[in-house]
């Protein structure tokens, strides 16, 4: 069992890159495409030298078989390993999703501990929910662990017996060898090939569209929602913008509060329909995009649409229909819209986050967040992810050795027992004691200790 | 693409005749690199640095990928494929594959109506 700090194993879990695998995964999907062109070679190659030799060539075209079954099983055991390597792919992103998820909840406690005032409350669910996310992230990382155990690659099948296919192919005179040829074809083969003969390469990943295998991110075939972020664990869409999700299987829409599919089957089903899409640059979300853009902590704006005050505004989000968990009328419904807003805030971060990521390491450059990409003296940025217990103003900052982000020790761990003297002077005007109810300092030398 | 390339696309994988593939890889075999580059390279290829991450066992399972890609061309050299000549069919997959899927998507932003019955 891991047991490292909440920063500690979202960093780890953020460390591997699916992305990077998949594009293993492509690598030898194609070693496995260029095994069996080999084989298909040796097989037309082995039948044409047959045809012309006569029975002179039927001992190559035994060996030509015989070496064409072999790749055939290379490609076989490439192709398997590939499987395995998408199987891990597919569990990362599984793994990075949840862990999003779960930094964004506790991001989420820390900004609400981090207002002038913090109540009690939001004291005990900072605590409990970071505990609960460094268990959780614990949890991942064995999770992610267990998967590379799993991960056993197959070795290839041994090669044909000595002596059917020796030295390098180009120029080789012996029975196994002379049907290989080159890289391509030798002269005075075949040159039409019947279509049969054919084999399935993969493009680089980089090179492809999105939304295609090893892609998290909605490709053109998802119409409407092209762009969005498509949640490996439940396959929902999720927009990056708001945090909504749809359901491409049953096509409706998604309950922020339950998670389940509601509502008739939506007209964004098919994407091809010249609907327009569900607007997230004007109308009624263009004040809440600019809100959501600012994270878990910033999301007020459509915060402030998920007040149960502007229950139609909401059911404009999902295609005019209120999610059923929101609809008035039971006790709890207050509670299950604060429930919703939040639930669209972290969905909104953990698409955002996502998607980031992959587009940049489709672009082949390294990902960082946003307080490590210099937007930390925008508004939406400045402070964001640091409570306010650890950052001190510039008054405050006067009283502590390191000002800023600082760890809180009390006194006595602190060291500053030699800096009291030294502080006592340079009190700010808040903290001097008002003359009526100040305790009246003992003047020196009456002790006889100065 | 080749005229004789019969491709289609699922958004997955390319189907292309293996012909091309060979044809492609003999023009790319001259600039591969020879003998123990062209192992590295390969396996570089498959393996690529840091995709495992710090997770527990992600090093671990890196090393077996790595050793198993390994034998696999030890192998294919044992067969008596030059290493050189077998990277370049891998190379020439991925270029067909990245050439047909170029191709796929300018056809797919055509509209229909300008189509020709052969996809031309």
């Amino acid at each position: 069992m891991a047991d490292l700090s909440v920063d500690e194993a979202h960093a780890a879990l953020m460390s591997a890159n699916p992305w990077a695998q998949y594009s293993g995964s492509v690598g030898l999907r194609n070693f496995a495409a260029a095994a069996r062109a080999t084989a298909e070679y040796l097989r037309t190659h082995g039948s044409a030298t047959f045809v012309e030799s006569g029975s002179a060539g039927v001992m190559t075209q035994e060996q030509a078989e015989l070496h064409a079954q072999w790749f055939e099983k290379v490609a076989g055991t490439a192709s398997s390993t590939a499987d395995q390597l998408d199987t891990l792919v597919t569990a990362g992103y599984q793994h990075q999703t949840d862990a999003a998820t779960y930094y964004a909840h506790y991001q989420d406690a820390v900004a609400l501990d981090s207002g002038p005032n913090p109540s009690g409350a939001d004291d005990m669910y900072l605590i409990h929910t970071s505990q609960n996310t460094q268990r959780l992230l614990n949890e991942a990382v064995d999770g992610w662990s267990s998967s590379y155990s799993s991960f056993t690659p197959a070795d290839p099948p041994p090669p044909p017996a000595a002596g059917t296919g020796t030295g390098t192919s180009t120029g080789s005179s012996s029975a196994g060898a002379a049907v290989y040829g080159g890289a391509g074809r030798p002269t005075g083969a075949t040159t039409s090939r019947p279509t049969e003969h054919a084999v399935v390469v993969t493009a680089p990943p980089a090179v492809r569209s999105v939304g295609d295998g090893g892609s998290i991110e909605v490709g053109s075939s998802g119409g409407e929602f092209s762009g969005w972020f498509k949640d490996p664990r439940t396959g929902y869409y999720v927009d990056p913008s708001t945090g909504r999700e749809f359901d491409p299987v049953t096509s409706r829409w998604v309950d922020p509060v339950t998670g389940l599919p509601f509502g008739d089957v939506t007209k964004y089903a098919t994407g091809l329909q010249g609907l327009g899409g569900p607007a997230t640059t004007g109308g009624l979300l263009s004040e809440t995009a600019g809100g959501a853009a600012a994270g878990v902590a910033g999301a007020g704006n459509l915060a402030g649409l998920f007040t149960g005050t502007a229950p139609t505004a909401v059911a404009g989000l999902y295609g005019g229909l209120l999610p059923p968990s929101l609809v008035s009328g039971s006790a709890a419904t207050a509670s299950l819209w604060q429930q919703a807003s939040r639930s669209l805030a972290v969905k909104q971060e953990v698409a955002a986050t996502m998607l980031a990521r992959e587009q940049a390491a489709r672009a082949g450059r390294s990902y960082l967040p946003p307080m490590q990409a210099g937007t930390g003296g925008s508004a939406a940025g400045s402070g964001r992810g640091r409570p306010g217990y650890l950052t001190a103003d510039e008054e405050e900052a006067e009283l502590f050795s390191s000002p800023g982000r600082r760890a809180y020790l009390p006194p006595t761990q602190a060291g500053g027992k030699d800096d009291k003297k030294k502080r006592a002077d340079k009190r700010p005007g808040w903290l001097v004691d008002d003359d009526v109810f100040g305790a009246t300092r003992a003047p020196r030398g009456v002790l006889g200790d100065d | 693409m080749t005229s004789n390339t019969a491709y289609s696309s699922d958004g997955y994988s390319v189907v292309i005749n293996s012909e091309d593939l060979l044809n492609r890889a003999q023009a790319l075999s001259s600039q591969q690199a020879g003998g123990g580059d062209a192992r590295r390279h390969l396996v570089d290829a498959v393996v690529p640095e840091s995709a495992f991450g710090s997770i527990p066992g992600g090093s671990d399972a890196a090393n077996r990928l790595r050793e198993c890609v390994g034998k696999h061309i030890d192998a294919i050299a044992k067969a008596g494929v030059s290493v050189q000549d077998f990277a370049a069919r891998v190379a020439a997959a991925g270029q067909l594959a990245e050439a047909a899927e170029t191709d796929t998507v300018k056809v797919s932003q055509i509209p229909a109506p300008f189509l020709t019955t052969d996809g031309s």
